[in-house]
């Protein structure tokens, strides 16, 4: 989800609920007679006749059609994939484009981290979040793996990563490195010594 | 249509009693996307201590942490929750009443890799034993 598409989600849900508490703290305050200036009857007599009018169904219609835009641009802001095939590298212009194939570019780190003890699984990808590079790896660690281990590997494989696309994994300038330890099951498949 | 009988039900409408729950419920609910709309999104992750950003996901550090409990002899069942500075360690025990300090020392070493100090909780219950 972008930096915009998130903050418009915020300020939308903020205008709702602030709506939402007017209207709930306006009906029960209407109820008790605590607004003394308020007709004690609601009038929409103009809006009842309005429904009347030829133009009425195509301005309902217009609305319904407004509001299904905008739920599913809410649906694809927050569903869209961001994973990129070939990542860009530094180098490419007028005379060339320099490109690596993101899968190739992560499966011999990957290999190496799912050879490491107490890790189940790992991938890689390569994501465009705010225009910049991401490169992400997962890794779904064994309940009974141990976490310096675990950490380590990964800390190394992000280098590996680096090296190969001449960056910094501990800077943030021009790729962003990232790595998440997710869990890997409710049970150990590592064998224990007790 | 849906519109003009909506239309039609509010014109006119006086104040009725219903209004106080149903006003309530909506206000509340109002607060709570407020609320919501206004604080830092709850972090999934937890950073560990790495010269590049690794991240262990609350997923992770929950079923290390589960596994850790339940190595313990006096355990018989471990659930954990992780939080942005606690683990919460829920054990069932036969009543052994050292399991809390000794599982405590486990899990503080366990994580000892996450970024950020860790309040490590232990509630303990004793499972009845079978006659």
């Amino acid at each position: 989800m972008s930096w915009a598409a998130a903050a418009a989600e915020r300020i939308a849900v903020l205008v709702v609920g602030l709506v939402l508490v007017a209207l709930g703290a306006a009906a029960a305050a209407w109820q008790q007679g605590w607004l003394p200036d308020v007709a004690d009857r609601l009038d929409v007599q103009t809006a009842v006749e309005w429904t009347g009018e030829s133009w009425w169904p195509w301005a309902v219609g217009g609305a319904g059609v407004v509001l299904v835009i905008l739920g599913l641009l809410w649906v694809a802001a927050h569903a869209r994939l961001r994973t990129v095939g070939r990542m860009r590298l530094d180098g490419s212009g007028r005379s060339g484009r320099l490109t690596v194939d993101g899968s190739a570019l992560m499966s011999p780190v990957v290999l190496d981290l799912e050879a490491t003890p107490g890790v189940r699984d790992a991938s890689g990808r390569v994501l465009s979040e705010r225009k910049e590079s991401v490169i992400e790896l997962r890794v779904k660690v064994d309940p009974g793996a141990d976490l310096d281990e675990v950490a380590d590997a990964t800390e190394r494989a992000s280098v590996q990563l680096g090296r190969l696309l001449r960056a910094d994994p501990a800077s943030d300038a021009g790729v962003t490195f990232r790595a998440v330890l997710t869990g890997g099951g409710s049970r150990s498949k590592m064998s224990r010594v007790r | 249509m849906l519109s003009v009988e909506a239309l039609e039900w509010l014109d006119g409408l006086q104040p009725a009693m219903w209004m106080i729950p149903a006003g309530i419920v909506v206000a509340l609910l109002g607060v709570w996307m407020v609320v919501a709309a206004v604080l830092r999104s709850p972090r999934r992750t937890l950073p560990l201590r790495a010269d590049t950003r690794v991240q262990a996901a609350r997923g992770a550090v929950e079923v290390l942490t589960k596994d850790t409990a339940v190595q313990h002899p006096g355990v018989v069942k471990a659930e954990a929750t992780a939080r942005r500075k606690s683990v919460v360690v829920r054990v069932w025990t036969d009543g052994d009443p050292a399991v809390a300090d000794e599982i405590r020392g486990w899990v503080d070493e366990r994580l000892r890799r996450l970024a950020d100090a860790h309040d490590v909780r232990i509630v303990v219950r004793t499972v009845a034993a079978k006659p």
